[in-house]
């Protein structure tokens, strides 16, 4: 059975040029700030001990690595 | 193990094709312990990179002193020069722990993940890309 990608196209979508830190469950975005240290300490204080760190970038355009 | 692609926003404005809504990349979750405790970070499984590259302000919330590495400058497809610092580090991958090199640079900002790339990971694990899955298969090679 095919099992779905996780869709981060909405959740994301109206950050920029910012560190997240996301639930690691649902996804859900619990801090935002300029560097790393700052949304993992922040989501840290909100109870979530093992948070997802990703990054916004300015835009969200296509990618040829 | 299976690990699943993850999809992201695109720019409505700057797309070819303008039905589709996300991206669906090879992004994967890798799993870090920190003094200041663990977290995770999202990675993009790219073949197409030599080297394992990370943003630099990871390096420097996992301790490391970042430019005391040793320096490579590299090229990405605009064709400017990018400078990293390589440090030996571990995380987990799926629960499996991974040591490699990996290079950190300050010149990542404009980009959401961090690189895997040939040395590093695919030197050690068995890759299969099944996008019409939106899966893929990892499988740690092993010494002989």
């Amino acid at each position: 059975m095919k099992v779905k990608a996780p869709d981060l196209s909405k959740i994301l979508k109206k950050y920029s040029s910012e560190w997240l830190a996301l639930e690691p469950t649902t996804l859900r975005v619990v801090a935002v700030g300029e560097k790393p240290k700052i949304v993992l300490d922040d989501a840290k204080k909100k109870g979530i001990k093992h948070p997802v760190l990703t990054r916004a970038p300015k835009d969200y355009g296509t990618y040829i690595l | 193990m299976n690990l699943k692609y993850r999809k992201f926003p695109t720019d409505s404005k700057n797309c070819p094709f303008p039905n589709q809504k996300s991206a669906l990349r090879p992004v994967i979750q890798i799993d870090f312990e920190s003094p200041n405790g663990g977290f995770g970070y999202f990675v993009l499984i790219d073949s197409g990179a030599d080297y394992c590259i990370f943003h630099a302000t990871i390096g420097e919330y996992l301790g490391l002193d970042i430019k005391a590495g040793r320096e490579l400058t590299f090229y990405g497809t605009s064709g400017e020069p990018q400078k990293a610092y390589f440090h030996k580090i571990s995380f987990k991958i799926g629960g499996n722990p991974h040591e490699c090199d990996v290079g950190f640079s300050y010149d990542m900002e404009k980009l959401a993940y961090g690189l895997l790339g040939q040395y590093g990971f695919f030197d050690k694990w068995i890759v299969k890309f099944e996008y019409h899955k939106e899966n893929v298969e990892i499988k740690e090679i092993t010494k002989r």
